[in-house]
């Protein structure tokens, strides 16, 4: 063969090699979406840099198109267990099968919480119904368990304790009722249960080495607020709390002391309330009394919505005592803008996850998040924030089981929670480390909108609002 | 070496270029907004009057022609109109031309007189009801269409005659045009309407007239008088409010023409219709369907390719834009505009200007900032961007930098659609910064390169389930089914005073309704109110993780429990006669056995319970006070299965006196189970007895509501059904029961009763995609249309997605607010997720045993990226039956297409070929050559 001819051929072979090798990926980005979260049939390496991102689908897995989850683990036999159906080492933990993940979590579907926390569980199914149509995690399909305790603290307590005993539960994710958590807070650490991706309601989640939030802090939304209306011009501030609920007197003595750490800021008042009382007349009075003359030029409302429904409806001067109304990620809900109306229009609140609203609507993962809870609940709210924000916690948990691969123990869940960012359109970039909690430290300003109805929520373009104490 | 290094070079330089090549992917469309946005890219001159008419007046109306990238700008001058035209694309005048009369409505054109472009042709109707003719380029006077004025009906020197279609005095109230197919020549459709002035008169009946006219010559082609706004009241102060009227073919029906119309009926309130034409012209109209009310409205933008209309209102909360869904029958949002009224026909600072972009939907506003200080709202003004056609209508972006001078909105704005790569741009006049200055004398031009949002379809809601029979150990379900229900309910919109009818004012005002809120500014009287009677609430449901339910006798809203245990602290009065009227509080609401006039406290908690548990109330400690329990005929009651298998929640209640209406007694029972074979069921019914009011009773309504679903084909599935049983009005009777959805001609016959005492009886409709439910037995749900229910939300205070058997609304809006009793009965919802996956073991599920015929294999699972109102997208299913011949050849022949999809591909197959073929002989001959020369001793 002539030699002309023959570079010709290996030139050809060469680029058509090329074009080969580079027509795979071109299949598998577009596959990517048809393997959900816990793609199983699938093994591959992680991505060099080790951290799994949301593909532009919004879904989970390696950007090479593999899902995560490294091959060949090796048990505790020594073993070498692969991330596939009947080669995952079975039982490798408490509630841990060779074909099922045994999972549970409380959730509020009645009582004051159920405002802006009934909605949670939906975000909990719909990742769980996402995951197991896709075949599981490592041939272990998920079973969750959802409780409503009511917001009570002493029975979530006694729900959380009974997970916590049970053989044959995992992990407990999520748990949108933050009550009961914090009473189970010690039991929790003691028995080494993962809680993974809750909802940041309270300060102790962020200081349980075996609990890791997705949200914003309370603590933090409140700096976030304060800093911002401060920045506005804001020099008197206000404050009327939940006295009952821990979340309410942690954020209330964050915001007390930021405020004071402003120059020429005050802290004019802050009320203490009892949640879910049918009225709030004295109360009202002392705010309106101790905030005359606009001296509160900055209003924050850190209440469940139920009771700040209340509250507006009987406070005549809601809308004009001060110039900035404020309210924290609770009252970011539609339920609230329905039944406050014109009286919250102008008021802003904050979210420290990405709603599926205005322009953000077009953001894969955001598209993707609206669809999956649809399919379980077609009614749900998708802009209630603390549903986002289950639904992003239980695709980190999705995503981390995926990361430890077939043998699944909870030491390996904290081992790989400690080191784990994770990325996605729900929020901004999410990143735990032993010594580092406080994996979202931002949030949104978004303005309610109301002239006889509800309107809806408007964008303020703040951007990421940073807690100022980071 | 040399030799080979230079290949080697050459040989990796190609690899590196053909790798690139391919890896080269075409660039993704950017939907950043951060990287996009609005900015100013020139302007066009807009004189004011030399003289003449008031300078601060702008008189200038936007008119364009994008096909013909023409741009008009007309101002009327002592009885004159001057247009002047301009190119679109250098925004350099083109022509210039008068007509002989004026052409505003207003005289600062924020309502203008109706301007339309087609053949070639700017089309204009003058003050009195003539349509002016013009060359669109030269701007020459061609004709002059007389108007449908029915004191003119003798033909004009062309011959051209018109039909009267009423006695009063009508004028040219909108155009349409209609391009001409085949060689036709386009037609003008005509809106004409009454001039109406001052207050309303019952006995006098309002015509819309519509008609065609050949655009060509003017003869008209046929007349008639439509169904619109014909509430008899008429607008009052005319000039200022507008009509509007544009043609559009529904999405499903592309052969049908319908014309989407919009004017102002009873009270300013807004009416939308559509209105299906004929071919026929002795019968043109096919149909006529109200679709949409809104009130206090003002004018209307009509978005003919989305199928919407955008209502402009003016009310006691200032100026605001409502969407109305035509086909969806039902308004799906509201963006504020502006704090502050504007109703004035001369141009003030708070004129708010409007105009849609007709391919995007896109609304765009221009105001200035607004305050009510007292209230401490406040909106930026400038130019508002809101992409309209999605539902709920989002509160868009806000540029309040492109509007410094704090001026007002001007005339109607105009958009000129985005072109290929050259985006859209936006015709805005800016008003006036005072009420004794100019208005901008130009038109700025502003370019928009802000993404289009879209909304976020349901998707694939099947992609979550198998289609396989369930096997213990093999296959997992998740499911969710959940309920809600209501046996009566009131939405006392506007409070209890808002009920007093009254005599209407001349500005769509009550007088009734003024004389209560000055005399006794009572808050309980003026709260807006909600109470259900027999209610099983949202969150009761059943799912593979747990179950909860909750059912009340009575559950109201917040406010209605402290204004029921303290009723003279908590009303607070403070009006005029505040001393004297003592406060109406849940007396109004509810009565019968219930009496809070006592002063008694809230006594009507819910039984609630979660798996294993049960509940049920009056609890032991309720009371309505002084130790009295609530009376026996509200009980409710919750029941969890301990197996999580079903639940139970049921609730009755006694008789009560909804606001004008009573109801005798309600019930309303709600089960979820999982099904035995597999599934999970909802079952709802709910029944309301001996409903009265002045004027109609009727003795029972019911609604039954089940809807099921088991993760495979065809099972998911809803059964729904309401009756009206023994129905009586002041005129007529019907015996028995009927279902509404069936006899359409009753529920009309008796809404022309009821409409005399502004009631309106309806069968409001319910999501036909999930009630058909999906394919692959996901999902189904009984339930309201969900955007028609945006609607409900926003005007009528109803935030339920139950679907009520049947709703009576007493509209009372005026200028001072809404005013709406909403009385809704057997209200039910079901709604099921049933989604099956397999539980894969080592062998593989499929192999090791097979779980049913060939048809059920697994889904391929399709990207939900697809765009679409809402539809339910079914993914395909992989076939995995053995592949015959035919199939076989078939699949090489696909694999061939794949590999040939394009040039770069066709490179790379054949490259493939040769490296398959080729090197094994290029080795070949090397080692022949090898060992040649080494037979040779050259090696």
């Amino acid at each position: 063969m002539a030699s002309p001819l023959r570079n010709a051929l290996m030139l050809l072979a060469i680029t058509a090699a090329a074009g080969a090798i580079t027509a795979v990926p071109e299949r598998s980005v577009r596959m990517v979406p048809t393997d959900t979260l816990g793609g199983s049939a699938e093994v591959g390496d992680l991505p060099e840099d080790g951290m799994p991102r949301l593909d532009e689908d919004g879904h989970g897995g390696s950007k090479d198109g593999t899902p995560d989850g490294g091959p060949g683990k090796q048990g505790p036999t020594g073993h070498r267990y692969e991330c596939a159906p009947g080669k995952n080492g079975g039982s490798t933990e408490k509630g841990v099968t060779a074909t099922s993940i045994n999972l549970a979590s409380t959730i509020v579907t009645s009582g004051p919480g159920s405002t802006f926390l009934g909605q949670s569980q939906y975000g909990l199914q719909a990742v769980v119904a996402k995951v197991n149509a896709g075949g599981g995690i490592c041939g272990r399909s998920l079973r969750l368990r959802l409780v409503n305790d009511n917001w009570e603290a002493q029975r979530g307590h006694q729900f959380l304790r009974n997970f916590i005993n049970d053989p044959a539960i995992l992990a407990l994710p999520v748990v949108p009722s933050s009550e009961g958590l914090l009473a189970a807070s010690r039991e929790i650490a003691e028995a080494g249960v993962p809680v993974i991706g809750s909802d940041g309601m309270l300060i102790d989640q962020y200081q349980n080495r075996w609990i890791w939030p997705v949200a914003t802090a309370t603590v933090s939304q409140m700096r976030i607020l304060a800093k911002h209306a401060y920045d506005q011009g804001s020099r008197g501030f206000g404050i009327v709390y939940d006295k009952r609920y821990k979340f309410g007197v942690e954020g209330k003595t964050a915001y007390e002391q930021y405020v004071r750490s402003l120059p020429g800021a005050r802290l004019v008042h802050a009320e203490g309330i009892e949640p879910g009382q049918p009225g709030y007349g004295p109360e009202i009075d002392r705010v309106s009394k101790a905030c005359g003359q606009s001296s509160c030029e900055a209003m924050v409302m850190l209440l469940d919505p139920g009771t700040a429904e209340v509250w507006v409806a009987g406070d005549d001067k809601f809308s004009s005592r001060s110039k900035y109304r404020l309210g924290a990620q609770p009252l970011f809900n539609d339920r609230f803008g329905q039944n406050c109306r014109d009286r919250c229009d102008g008021m802003i609140v904050v979210s420290g996850y990405v709603p599926p609203l205005e322009g953000n609507s077009s953001l894969p993962g955001i598209r993707t998040y609206v669809q999956d809870v649809k399919a379980v609940q077609p009614n749900a709210d998708v802009t209630n924030q603390f549903l986002e924000g289950a639904y992003l916690g239980m695709t980190v948990f999705v995503e981390v089981l995926k990361r430890v691969g077939p043998n699944l123990t909870r030491a390996a869940l904290r081992q790989t929670m400690d080191s784990f960012d994770f990325e996605s359109d729900l929020s901004g970039p999410l990143s735990w480390r032993p010594d580092k909690r406080f994996a979202n430290t931002r949030a949104q300003a978004w303005r309610m909108r109301a002239s006889s109805s509800f309107d809806g929520f408007q964008d303020l373009r703040t951007g990421w609002l940073n807690d100022p104490n980071g | 070496m040399k030799k080979r290094s230079r290949l080697q070079r050459a040989v990796r330089a190609a690899a590196c270029v053909a790798v690139w090549v391919t890896l080269a992917a075409p660039p993704v469309a950017g939907n950043d907004v951060a990287s996009s946005g609005i900015r100013v890219v020139g302007s066009v001159p807009f004189p004011h009057p030399a003289a003449g008419n008031d300078p601060t007046q702008p008189n200038g109306a936007i008119v364009l022609d994008s096909e013909n990238r023409l741009g008009y700008r007309i101002a009327d001058v002592e009885g004159a109109a001057t247009i002047k035209s301009f190119n679109l694309d250098t925004l350099r005048e083109v022509a210039s031309g008068n007509i002989g009369a004026t052409v505003a409505r207003t005289s600062s054109f924020l309502v203008s007189s109706p301007g339309v472009v087609g053949g070639g042709r700017l089309f204009l109707a003058d003050s009195v009801g003539a349509v002016w003719v013009l060359n669109g380029r030269t701007l020459e006077v061609v004709d002059t269409f007389p108007g449908p004025m029915p004191s003119t009906p003798s033909a004009d020197a062309k011959g051209r005659t018109r039909t009267p279609l009423g006695a009063e005095v009508v004028r040219t109230a909108a155009l349409a045009y209609v391009p001409g197919s085949a060689g036709a020549t386009g037609k003008l459709l005509v809106l004409s309407e009454p001039i109406l002035t001052g207050a309303e008169v019952p006995e006098r009946p309002v015509v819309f007239g519509l008609s065609q006219w050949d655009a060509r010559s003017g003869q008209e082609e046929w007349a008639t008088r439509t169904d619109a706004c014909r509430s008899g009241r008429g607008s009052g102060q005319v000039p200022l409010y507008g009509s509007r009227l544009a043609i559009s073919s529904p999405p499903d029906r592309p052969g049908v023409r319908d014309v989407i119309l919009a004017c102002l009926g009873r009270q300013r309130t807004g009416e939308i219709w559509r209105i299906e034409l004929s071919p026929m012209a002795a019968q043109p109209l096919a149909s006529q369907t109200l679709v949409g009310l809104v009130p206090a409205a003002k004018d209307f933008y009509i978005d003919a390719a989305g199928r919407r209309a955008i209502v402009a209102t003016e009310g006691g909360a200032g100026q605001s834009f409502v969407g109305v869904d035509v086909d969806r029958r039902g308004a799906y949002g509201i963006v504020q505009a502006s704090l502050a009224g504007n109703k004035s026909s001369i141009l003030l600072p708070t004129a708010v200007s409007a105009g849609l972009d007709p391919v995007t939907g896109r609304l765009y506003s221009f105001a200035a900032p607004s305050e009510l200080p007292t209230e401490g709202k406040r909106l930026d003004g400038g130019l508002a961007v809101v992409d309209a056609r999605r539902s709920p209508m989002p509160q868009g972006l806000q540029f309040p930098d492109l509007n410094p001078e704090r001026r007002g909105g001007s005339a109607a704005i105009a958009v000129d659609p985005a072109r290929g790569d050259k985006p859209a741009r936006v015709f805005v006049r800016y008003g006036v910064a005072s009420a004794n200055s100019r208005a901008a004398d130009e038109i700025t031009v502003i370019e928009d390169t802000v993404p289009v949002q879209t909304d976020i379809p349901l998707g694939a809601a099947d992609r979550f389930t198998v289609n396989v029979p369930e096997r213990p150990g093999l296959t997992r379900a998740s499911l969710n089914g959940s309920a809600s229900a209501y046996g009566a309910r009131a939405i006392a919109v506007g409070g209890l005073s808002a009920a007093n009818d009254s005599v209407a004012g001349s500005d769509g005002d009550t007088v009734g309704r003024g004389f209560v809120d000055l005399l006794v500014t009572n808050r309980c009287a003026q709260r807006n109110r909600e109470a259900s009677l027999a209610s099983v609430a949202k969150e009761t449901g059943l799912s593979d993780s747990g179950m909860s339910a909750a059912s009340s006798a009575l559950a109201t809203d917040p406010s209605v429990p402290p204004d029921a245990a303290a009723p003279v602290a908590s009303c607070q009065e403070t009006g005029l006669l505040r001393n004297g009227v003592k406060a109406p509080p849940l007396h109004d609401l509810i009565a019968g056995s219930i009496d809070d006039s006592l002063g008694r406290s809230w006594g009507f908690s819910a039984a609630v319970c979660s798996t294993g548990e049960s509940d049920e109330a009056p609890h032991e400690n309720d009371t309505l006070g002084d130790g009295l329990p609530p009376p026996d005929e509200f009980r409710a009651t919750a029941e969890c299965s301990a197996d999580g298998t079903k639940l139970r929640a049921t609730a009755q209640a006694g008789a009560a006196r909804l606001s004008n209406l009573k109801v005798q007694s309600t019930t309303t029972v709600v089960d979820v189970q999982r099904l035995e074979k597999g599934g999970i069921e909802v079952r709802v019914q709910s029944v309301a007895e001996g409903i009265s009011a002045p004027g109609f009773s009727i003795t029972r309504v019911t609604a039954t509501a089940v809807s099921r679903a088991a993760g495979r084909k065809g099972t998911a599935s809803t059964d729904f059904k309401r009756l009206w049983c023994g129905i009586t009005t002041s005129n007529t009777s019907v015996s028995g029961c009927i279902n509404p959805d069936e006899r359409a001609d009753v529920v009309s016959a008796l809404n022309t009763v009821l409409n005399l005492r502004d009631y309106r009886i309806e069968a409001p409709v319910l999501d036909e995609e999930l009630r058909a439910g999906t394919p692959g037995g996901a999902l189904a749900a009984v339930q309201k249309n969900r955007f028609a229910s945006l609607g409900d939300r926003l005007f009528n205070n109803d935030v339920s997605t139950a679907v009520p058997a049947m709703q009576i609304i007493h509209t009372h809006d005026a200028r001072s607010g809404r005013g709406r009793q909403v009385y809704q009965f057997a209200g039910v919802e079901a709604s099921t997720a049933y989604n099956i996956s397999l539980q894969l073991t080592g062998d593989g599920v499929a192999n090791r045993e097979p779980l049913g015929g060939a048809d059920e294999g697994l889904p391929s699972i399709v990207p939900s990226q697809h765009e679409g109102g809402g539809a339910i997208i079914v993914p395909s299913e992989r076939d995995d039956t053995p592949l015959s011949l035919g199939r076989r050849m078939r699949a090489i022949v696909e694999g061939i297409r794949y590999l040939l999809r394009d040039p770069l591909s066709l490179l790379s197959a054949v490259a493939l070929v040769f490296t398959a073929f080729a090197l094994p002989l290029h080795f070949l001959d090397r080692r022949r050559a090898v060992r040649g020369l080494m037979a040779n001793g050259e090696v």
